[in-house]
């Protein structure tokens, strides 16, 4: 009797498995028929879903891996870099560099066009023992206030009425410009700054005084004149 | 690829290699580790997806404690179990297992009675069985569930960690063991 339930066990495990068995008894074939058919059913649902959430929590555990450390983080690419959590200080990064280059490049060299100005301008004085170039304000600022490579001057720079054109890149005479920038005009003192740097129109070159005019012009706001007399400064030509 | 290799590549000191065989056993292991879980734990696809995360990285961080590479597999399958009664443990659902071994020893099949609905067909009133028996005896129902796969007995011993001979007896009661609950399903054609 033990024996035949163990074979008809053995059976029943055998036709649940698929396997093909002459004489068994058909109820329990049935019955063993039945159950694959559930089993096969619950199977069946499960693996209908497996395969969508494989590569999904296969990216979880390689992110929880190199979070703990047992993987290297792969290094972000640029996209990346800017869309997560450092990507305002990424961005302040680069933006800051760019400030920087465009500053070291930046050195004119043509005469402006002075043009005859309207009003009365306050001449802001320059205080060059306050204003250390090597210091933070130095570096960033230029001496007359404004923020260096982005072309800002200061608020001085106020048109003034005059009579004198003789200090225009096409008729460029220094005492036309020596008259103009004693009237406080910033173009005028730029292109004397200019004059004295290049030694141009028979002015014997001298950097000291191109500076001391490019400080003057700076001095009412223009911000080539600033940027020539950084480029002065850093470029050693000049004590500061 | 054969455990043997995967572990030496995650046994390597090269964050490539080592990569490759986590994914190769990620490969390996994934489906049968995720079936386990839901037959077995019966928890839902997401519990079973994370009850698999937290084994593969015990796997990956503990990889350094195991003694026997050869056991790798079996190793791998215990951590399994384990995490498997951490979370019934942690969940309380630790008395299904408690409430299953007692039910193993008691139950026959006259104290086996479910309601039978006249208008449900022959399939699926052993469906709604098979999955009160999966409720009741998870072990066996995953049990039947691998060897209807035609996995090995030594395979199935692995992953429901006994031996080798306890487990050919424990899979032939199965007969016995499912009976019960799909007993009065079969009398509905005849009817």
């Amino acid at each position: 009797m033990a024996k035949d339930t163990t074979n008809l066990d053995q059976e029943w495990l055998d036709t649940l498995s698929g396997v093909k068995v002459t004489g068994m008894d058909k109820k329990w074939r049935l019955h063993a028929r039945l159950v694959r058919v559930a089993f096969q059913k619950r199977a069946d649902q499960l693996a209908k879903n497996l395969p969508q959430s494989h590569s999904r929590v296969y990216q979880r555990i390689v992110k929880s891996l190199e979070e703990e450390g047992y993987f290297k983080k792969p290094s972000p690419s640029l996209s990346e870099l800017f869309s997560g959590k450092m990507k305002w200080l990424v961005a302040l990064l680069v933006g800051a560099s760019v400030v920087y280059a465009t500053k070291e490049l930046l050195h004119f060299t043509e005469p402006q066009v002075a043009k005859p100005t309207k009003t009365i301008d306050i001449e802001r004085p320059i205080k060059p023992e306050i204003h250390d170039p090597t210091g933070f304000w130095g570096t960033w600022f230029s001496p007359s206030g404004g923020f260096r490579g982005m072309g800002l001057g200061g608020p001085y720079n106020k048109p003034l009425e005059t009579t004198h054109s003789s200090c225009s890149p096409e008729q460029l005479s220094f005492e036309g410009c020596l008259e103009l920038a004693n009237s406080y005009n910033a173009e005028a003192r730029f292109n004397l700054g200019l004059m004295y740097e290049q030694g141009l129109n028979g002015v014997t070159q001298d950097y000291q005084q191109a500076l001391v005019w490019y400080k003057k012009s700076a001095a009412l706001g223009n911000a080539q004149a600033s940027f020539n007399m950084d480029y002065l400064i850093e470029k050693k030509l000049v004590g500061y | 690829m054969q455990f043997d290799d995967i572990l030496k590549l995650i046994q390597s000191k090269e964050d490539s290699s080592r990569k490759e065989g986590f994914a190769e056993l990620n490969k390996e292991l994934f489906h049968p580790i995720i079936s386990f879980f839901v037959f077995r734990g019966q928890v839902n696809q997401w519990e079973a997806e994370d009850l698999y995360q937290q084994t593969i990285v015990k796997i990956i961080k503990h990889i350094g404690s195991l003694r026997d590479n050869k056991k790798f597999k079996s190793w791998c399958w215990q951590i399994a179990r384990n995490t498997l009664l951490d979370h019934f443990s942690k969940f309380a659902k630790y008395d299904q297992v408690l409430k299953e071994t007692s039910i193993n020893n008691k139950i026959f099949e006259q104290d086996v009675v479910l309601p039978k609905e006249k208008t449900e067909t022959q399939d699926e009133c052993v469906l709604k069985g098979i999955q009160e028996f999966g409720k009741i005896m998870p072990e066996r129902a995953y049990v039947i569930q691998l060897r209807l796969e035609g996995v090995s007995i030594k395979t199935i011993s692995e992953r429901i960690g006994r031996a080798a001979g306890a487990t050919k007896e424990y899979v032939s009661q199965s007969r016995k063991k499912v009976a019960p609950f799909i007993k009065h399903c079969l009398e509905i054609e005849k009817e």
